[in-house]
């Protein structure tokens, strides 16, 4: 059994059609009554994620009541954008494709990560690649988690090296532009519709801070973060979310050299990531989980441990603004 | 040096860095810092620099590890063998 085949048989599974029907009852109650809007905004990033929360906004308010959004940038490699363009399409909605690479160069996106990386990397420039991975295999491995920069020059040599820690949050500072300025443009359609805003965390990334403040973390409906990706996945099989979509392999489409989230962030198997929180979630002990999952008991101790510290670590995130006292007629 | 005054000097960092907001907050020798809340994955990063420069060793990343740099008394034993492996090297 490899790692990646490791899931935990059917256990993840879910009636579809009853989870379908649910997040669509609730997204017409939410946007509707609860939020006083006409319809929802889904940027699309030709991910499985965006592209079920687009199904699901379609068939909850119907597509005249849904407005697509793909927000390329010159980091992203265009195949995405065209796939997400062709599930609108399918899906009979109106869209838009808002390039958002002069954003990101007006306010220094680019200027400021090369800036950071040619402090490591001084023939860093023109024709080279990045992106940033963590030391990987969290089930075998007991080392603390610190980031890697991985450089490509043009000639395609590439080479990693460990980030300090003015260089990590200079990088990641700099491109976390990219999820505020295409949440700035998802805001502007929202306003100009009278929409309220899609955001597509599956339950892996929100429960695991994976998501940028202010960024993709920013909607008013999430309706699909109380899913694991395995199920996103069973989501998207029942909408008739194209192939080109489910087959896929996910990338974070953050970093100009190809980045997984489970080189970025997870550092385990997506399958097995799904596993592990729902075994963590569900109050399963180390052996229990290691003996669904056929990883060892170790293992699972290790990714249970690096659970609770993205959760701790990532707190912040969940977080609204702080009140000194609180305003009562509003709260 | 001894394993004492790197622990108070660890800790002194660890307090001015990280528990700014809460100085009369009180550090252990043997607390697990991440458990304990006191730093985070950011914090590791930056702790991690702050040994490096401070006591001149080079820290292998197989060495990132909670047994080494888990609590001030780890990390001083740990510097001590670091420095103990290059003034023997030398």
């Amino acid at each position: 059994m490899t790692d990646s085949d490791k899931s935990g048989g059917g256990l993840l599974n879910i009636d579809v059609a009853a989870a379908a029907e649910k997040v669509e009852t609730e997204l017409r109650q939410v946007v509707a009554e609860d939020l006083g809007r006409r319809g929802l905004v889904v940027a699309m990033s030709g991910g499985v994620d965006s592209s079920v929360c687009a199904g699901l906004a379609v068939r909850a308010m119907g597509p005249k009541r849904v407005f697509g959004l793909m927000l390329p940038e010159s980091d992203v490699e265009p195949e995405a954008r065209e796939i997400a363009e062709g599930w609108a399409k399918q899906l009979g909605i109106d869209y838009a494709v808002e390039d958002i690479t002069p954003v990101l160069e007006g306010c220094g996106c680019y200027r400021r990560r090369d800036e950071a990386i040619r402090r490591l990397v001084p023939g860093y420039g023109d024709g080279w690649s990045s992106k940033i991975v963590l030391p990987g295999d969290r089930l075998n491995s007991d080392q603390l988690n610190v980031y890697y920069l991985v450089v490509q020059d043009p000639s395609g040599n590439s080479e990693r090296l460990r980030l300090p820690p003015r260089e990590y949050r200079e990088i990641v500072a700099a491109t976390n532009f990219k999820q505020r300025a295409r949440k700035m443009l998802e805001y502007y359609h929202a306003d100009r519709l009278h929409y309220a805003v899609v955001g597509t965390p599956n339950r892996l990334e929100y429960d695991q801070g994976f998501f940028v403040k202010g960024g993709d973390g920013l909607a008013d409906v999430k309706p699909i973060a109380h899913l694991y990706k395995t199920q996103v996945y069973q989501l998207a099989d029942y909408l008739g979310v194209p192939k080109a979509v489910t087959e896929r392999a996910p990338t974070t489409g953050t970093y100009s050299l190809s980045q997984s989230q489970e080189e970025f962030y997870f550092a385990v198997p997506t399958k097995a990531m799904d596993l592990m929180l729902y075994a963590r979630n569900n109050n399963w002990t180390d052996e229990q989980t290691a003996s669904a999952s056929g990883y060892s008991e170790v293992q699972v101790g290790r990714v249970f441990g690096d659970i609770e510290q993205k959760r701790a670590t990532t707190r912040y995130l969940h977080l609204a603004a702080r009140l000194i006292e609180p305003v009562e007629e509003i709260e | 040096m001894n394993v004492q005054e790197i622990i108070e000097r660890i800790r002194s960092y660890v307090v001015e860095e990280f528990l700014y907001a809460r100085r009369d907050a009180e550090v252990g020798a043997d607390d697990h810092l991440m458990a304990k809340g006191v730093i985070d994955s950011m914090g590791v990063v930056e702790l991690l620099e702050f040994i490096q420069e401070e006591y001149e060793i080079t820290i292998a990343d197989d060495e990132i590890t909670e047994e080494n740099l888990g609590t001030l008394s780890a990390i001083a034993n740990f510097v001590l063998m670091k420095r103990d492996a290059v003034g023997s090297s030398a």
